[in-house]
């Protein structure tokens, strides 16, 4: 049986060792959705208020889908809400000059840049799916739309992340001949 | 590339993300706060709603004082656009260097909240016209004042009327202005509000706080002004101005573009119709013949732009969305969602704003007949604005 903690002080303790634990991860994803360290840092602390305003409900459910399903509606309801993106300008593709090693431009740069050129939900959708690792459906309540959507965006997102990493698939098929 | 390739590449970006950090403390704290602030606003939003109940009684019936316009946009027409490729904006940095063309607005515009606050306000400066509302974006515990610019040329500040963030129970706030606020007529002007929409005639400063369930984020008045469409995350609520009768409409949300006919229906444009587009960005907003909104491109080359899939700005006839006008903004010292349509300047220009970088807010505009792209006024603040110029 799970030991319950006293009143605020109790409350305060385990959403502080939950927050301990999580934090990191949600940084890590926060970060791939905004493609900016203080972006992501603003967009995990918001959820983590909220997560706290809760605490007290959700502490003994799923205090990690809650706070999953909160920072990825922040993002992209933040985006519509407000109108505009703080990001810096959208980062050119990099490119490696003539004669540069095939290495000149990190691969995850490469991401990076397409990534940027996706739309927040396209975003959403890629980093559930294939860096949190969730299924259609998880994702689909995470981000509060339908599966058909889901797997739509999805859909759309990596066409669009093939077209940016064509030069990708010729550095992975140059890697696997060696 | 495999999915398994994108999986690892998207845990190397991962890695560059500092995770260094306690925000536990921090997070607790601000929780706390909300809470306790929530329960003092609690207490005056009762006060300010018994306030305005008597006042809706007696002003219903002032917003039916609007001289009919004659509108064409529910009607078939001949083909009024000829098919032609993506015209490619001025780059970002090329804009100042762009030529004015004179309009009501003054060719800059503070909307910090320093100098809206010293603004007089409206009560005592009464307008005829209003040209534009402004409003700062900036982070305030309370939303920035209201700049209003009258049709002659003088800015004043909205007063007497109590306007908040929507704040949803997730915490999410929008302004209360949106690009759509201000009716085409420039007499009216809508905010939305939780479970409401206030709706101001700026002649007089009387207002109306009509019940609109949900978190309202959106207005979009129809090109006369008889009606006004409401929108939130739930779904839309058409308003009919004379009458202040309501229908819900639960099939367009606020991420949908949706404009209302001057015969009560709202056109729900769909991006797939206009080709190139991806996802519709902002406000749509129509004229007598055609429609003005922005937008994300798929597959789009446009000739001269460096790189591909630029945003965009759509000019169309809605019942001819395939013979769009395009023009293309290149990606250079844009922010993403960079350049929004606010409306017409007269029926062949269209205006919109242009963002990026830490350059001010620009309103441009762009004539679909001459191609010819113009400078019309810089913001010094972040801001919302609503334009009724034509």
């Amino acid at each position: 049986m799970r030991e319950r903690g006293r009143g605020a002080s109790g409350d305060y303790a385990s959403y502080t060792a939950f927050v301990r634990a999580r934090q990191g991860a949600l940084l890590r994803a926060a970060y791939l959705l905004t493609g900016d360290q203080h972006r992501a840092e603003d967009l995990v602390q918001g959820a983590l208020v909220k997560l706290a305003e809760h605490w007290p409900k959700v502490r003994d459910g799923y205090p990690e889908a809650f706070v999953r399903t909160v920072l990825y509606r922040d993002f992209v309801s933040w985006w519509r809400r407000h109108g505009r993106e703080r990001l810096g300008p959208v980062p050119d593709a990099p490119s490696a000059a003539i004669g540069d090693s095939i290495d000149a431009v990190p691969d995850r740069l490469l991401l990076a840049a397409a990534l940027a050129r996706l739309t927040p939900r396209q975003r959403a959708v890629v980093v559930l799916r294939f860096f949190e690792d969730l299924s259609t459906a998880e994702a689909a309540r995470a981000l509060n739309v339908s599966v058909g959507t889901v797997k739509s965006q999805t859909s759309v997102a990596l066409a669009r992340l093939r077209t940016e990493l064509g030069t990708l698939d010729v550095l992975v098929d140059e890697q696997e001949e060696r | 590339m495999t999915e398994q390739r994108l999986t690892n590449l998207l845990q190397e970006l991962a890695a560059d993300a500092e995770v260094d950090l306690d925000t536990a403390a921090d997070a607790w704290r601000i929780a706390g706060e909300r809470r306790r602030n929530r329960r003092v606003t609690g207490s005056a939003a009762l006060v300010a709603a018994c306030v305005v109940v008597a006042v809706v009684a007696a002003t219903t019936h002032h917003l039916g004082h609007q001289p009919p316009i004659q509108t064409a946009i529910s009607s078939p027409s001949p083909p009024a656009i000829a098919t032609a490729g993506p015209q490619l904006a001025p780059a970002r940095s090329a804009e100042p260097g762009l030529s004015y063309l004179d309009s009501a607005l003054p060719r800059s515009l503070d909307t910090s909240k320093t100098a809206a606050a010293a603004l007089p306000p409206l009560a005592g400066s009464p307008v005829q016209r209003v040209v534009a509302l402004a409003e700062s974006t900036g982070d305030y515990e309370t939303p920035a004042p209201i700049v209003v610019i009258g049709s002659d040329g003088r800015a004043r500040r909205m007063d007497g009327v109590a306007l908040g963030w929507v704040v949803d129970s997730g915490g999410n706030r929008s302004l209360p202005l949106d690009s759509g606020s201000l009716a085409p007529t420039g007499v009216l002007a809508a905010f939305a509000q939780k479970d409401a929409v206030v709706v101001v005639d700026l002649r007089s400063g009387i207002f109306s706080r009509l019940t609109v369930p949900g978190y309202n984020e959106r207005v979009t008045w129809s090109p006369a002004a008889d009606y006004l469409l409401v929108s939130g995350n739930s779904g839309s609520t058409l308003i009919t101005v004379r009458t202040a009768k309501t229908e819900h409409l639960a099939a367009v949300d606020a991420a949908s573009v949706a404009i209302p006919l001057d015969g009560g229906q709202p056109e729900n444009l769909q991006p797939a119709s206009v080709p190139h587009i991806d996802a519709w960005w902002g406000q749509a907003f129509p004229n007598a013949e055609q429609v003005v909104v922005g937008a994300f491109s798929a597959g789009l080359q446009v000739e001269g732009a460096p790189t591909a899939d630029p945003q965009v700005l759509a000019v169309f006839d809605p019942n001819q969305p395939a013979a769009a006008r395009l023009l293309a903004f290149d990606w250079a010292g844009r922010y993403k969602g960079c350049c929004a349509a606010l409306g017409w300047l007269d029926k062949n220009t269209v205006l919109f704003s242009s963002e990026g970088g830490n350059d001010p807010v620009r309103i441009l505009a762009w004539n679909v007949e001459t191609k010819a792209v113009s400078r019309v006024s810089e913001l010094t603040s972040s801001s919302v604005i609503s334009v009724a110029l034509q």
